[in-house]
């Protein structure tokens, strides 16, 4: 940290640190929104693979980048209202239904990119373009690492300070942390567990849809299929390792795209470890992670289960 | 309901045999039929006639003998890894990993594969095959016990062990077991197996090949595990509750980890099958996510070893009808996925509300008869 040389080298590669981390924060933000409501959310893969269509569609229909997002976003949040009513009303098992969601964005995107594809319709569209924040992007070693990104990067700044807020100072958030923890006596309060859930579980996704967007529209203005590759499971993962918490879960996802961008870096370098094990990196990373630290957390007491129990 | 009665007659309990198996397909063929309804809407969408498509579909599943094999070709690797995946399920481990110990025991059984030790064809199909067993059952395996001992969450433990296991078969294709590493054609892919280790084809005309019978002894073998043997009944007694069975003195720990190890070791064999029966080469990006069909076939079949085999032929048959589907009809053959998925969530759905089961039905009206019998 003292040449300026290295200095030169670390600020890039933090800065693409950052920039990967965002759709694993979009995703691990919407994975503890949901997941503090009791409801596992295994199908936040899926719901980023949605996404990363949604905003190819919503960005070629209206032209715009903020349009992909949006429609990135509406991807998102549809993919799981239909798992919350079946993981809610029909009290179906969380992770089959999740699992479900997963194969079912895979397989329904890619049919229907095909179809356009073989309609001649392009697979580029309008992408976001980097926008320097006035005087905070001139702050040193801060500016560059992190206010010289695309708008999208700006708002997951701001998301993760209000989802940190409305969890833990919001009437909201102590419906949503009540619910997940004893739904019962949160029912016997008067709190409505189904509505709660439904909420929540909609609002994870909306933001997994925008993790999906970032990949199509924010990083390659287009859309290819296996975008996401993972990357909802290492959310997931973050979620756990991060406590269920907003801001420790962020700190997790920083450290996934860290090393994500140190393996491009080492590819680019041509370091000579061969480029399956640099690609290997970050999913060997996240599992290391996991086991050294994992343990000592503690999920929600009433998650994955659905409410009310089944009495027979 | 768990209770026995001894004095049931034979006839009854055919019956009642009989009623239950009506119940567990019912839902699933429904489910299946939804699916497809679905399906044919998409394709309406797309301007493509679903009739026309359909056709395709059913000529590539039942056009003749050769469909026919490349159905039940297919059907093998999905059984093999749907049986594993439905005992790590009935002992409540959710092996998301099925894709990964599919890649690893292929990697493990195309290396006993490739060699030219001069072995007769069976032993070195045994050895194969054994091998890929033990790679895909130790990969697992690390997964249970990481679940069993620590409680880390072995869904997400799977799926990463999938993307290393993806890779690393990736790493020994382009390297170290790489065809003619240093012939200008040379590709990313192994040398083709030995001729003494290659599955021999079983039905005359069509590819079907002596998989299909270690998928049908795969079954046999997780049913008497499964509802024969103290460890089949521990396994599911801690996938029902791992803290009673904890208090009842069963080593949860290593009940979790046998299960998970025999898990990836069907998954294993289904990957190596896979390659000496078919592909005979190991290419990165082999697998067509059987890994993860296999999790809808598990749950499907009720993680039931006769329900994997009926799942897996069905989910076999829409994959190859699939293929007949794109290149007759120009319809992706991902739309499958769809289908698979509307199966997943509707069966999903329907385990928790079915409640007024035939064998229910049937059993209200037999009890008091019963009754009476046992008064006499």
């Amino acid at each position: 940290m003292n040449s300026p040389i290295e200095l030169a080298m670390l600020i890039p590669l933090l800065a693409a640190g950052v920039r990967l981390a965002t759709p694993l924060l979009y995703s691990a933000l919407g994975g503890i929104i949901s997941e503090r409501s009791g409801v596992t959310n295994i199908g936040l893969e899926g719901m980023m693979i949605m996404g990363t269509f949604g905003a190819y569609v919503g960005s070629h229909l209206t032209g715009s980048a903020w349009g992909g997002a949006l429609g990135g976003m509406l991807a998102g949040a549809l993919t799981a209202l239909l798992f919350a009513v079946m993981a809610i009303f029909f009290r179906a098992d969380q992770v089959v239904l999740g699992t479900g969601v997963n194969i079912l964005a895979l397989g329904l995107t890619a049919f229907i990119y095909r179809a356009m594809y073989k309609a001649g319709i392009s697979q580029f569209v309008t992408g976001f373009k980097a926008w320097n924040v006035p005087l905070l992007s001139d702050i040193p070693v801060i500016g560059p690492i992190f206010f010289r990104q695309i708008p999208l990067v700006y708002l997951v700044y701001v998301l993760i300070a209000v989802v940190a807020f409305i969890l833990y100072r919001t009437t909201w958030g102590l419906k949503l942390r009540s619910v997940g923890e004893l739904p019962r006596a949160a029912d016997t309060a008067g709190i409505s567990v189904a509505r709660v859930r439904l909420m929540a579980v909609t609002a994870s996704g909306a933001l997994a849809g925008i993790g999906g967007a970032f990949l199509s529209v924010g990083e390659i203005s287009a859309f290819t299929e296996g975008l996401v590759a993972g990357r909802g499971f290492i959310a997931l993962a973050a979620v756990i390792f991060g406590r269920w918490d907003p801001l420790r879960a962020a700190g997790a996802c920083l450290l996934f795209g860290t090393a994500d961008a140190l393996q491009y870096r080492m590819q680019a370098l041509k370091v000579p470890i061969s480029y399956e094990f640099l690609l290997m990196f970050p999913y060997v990373l996240t599992l290391l992670a996991f086991i050294l630290f994992v343990h000592r957390s503690k999920p929600p007491a009433a998650l994955g289960k659905p409410y009310p129990e089944k009495q027979s | 309901m768990m209770q026995e009665n001894p004095k049931k007659s034979w006839p009854v309990k055919i019956l009642q045999w009989l009623a239950g198996g009506v119940d567990a397909l019912l839902a699933p063929l429904a489910a299946v039929l939804v699916g497809l309804g679905i399906g044919a809407a998409l394709m309406q969408l797309i301007g493509v006639n679903p009739m026309k498509a359909y056709e395709a579909l059913w000529m590539g599943v039942a056009g003749g003998k050769y469909q026919v094999g490349i159905v039940l070709v297919k059907a093998i690797p999905l059984i093999l890894t749907g049986l594993g995946l439905s005992l790590a399920f009935r002992c409540g481990v959710f092996n998301i990993g099925g894709e990964g110990q599919i890649y690893i025991g292929a990697l493990a059984g195309t290396w006993v594969g490739i060699q030219e030790w001069g072995l007769p064809q069976t032993a070195h199909i045994t050895l194969a095959l054994l091998a890929g067993f033990l790679a895909g059952g130790l990969w697992a395996a690390f997964a249970g016990y990481l679940r069993a001992r620590f409680q880390i969450n072995e869904i997400i433990s799977t799926i990463l062990l999938n993307y290393i296991a993806i890779y690393l078969v990736s790493y020994f294709t382009h390297g170290p077991m790489r065809d003619n590493p240093n012939a200008a054609a040379s590709l990313p892919h192994t040398p083709e197996v030995a001729l003494s280790s290659r599955l021999p084809l079983v039905w005359q005309g069509t590819r079907l090949h002596a998989g299909i019978f270690v998928a049908l002894l795969a079954a046999a073998v997780i049913y008497f595990i499964i509802f024969h043997t103290s460890f089949g009944y521990k396994a599911r007694a801690v996938g029902f509750s791992a803290p009673a069975a904890r208090y009842a003195g069963m080593r949860v720990v290593w009940v979790v980890v046998l299960a998970m190890f025999i898990s990836g070791g069907l998954a294993g064999i289904a990957g190596t099958a896979e390659i000496l029966g078919v592909q005979r080469r190991l290419r990165d990006l082999f697998s067509p996510g059987t890994g993860y069909t296999a999790i809808a076939i598990a749950l499907v079949g009720g993680n039931h070893p006769i329900g994997v085999i009926l799942a897996g032929i069905l989910f076999g048959a829409l994959e190859a009808g699939a293929n007949n589907m794109e290149a007759l009809a120009g319809v992706p053959s991902t739309i499958v996925s769809v289908i698979q998925a509307v199966v997943i969530f509707l069966v999903a759905v329907s385990v928790v509300w079915r409640n007024r089961s035939l064998r229910r039905w049937l059993a209200s009206r037999l009890r008091p008869a019963e009754e009476a019998a046992a008064h006499e």
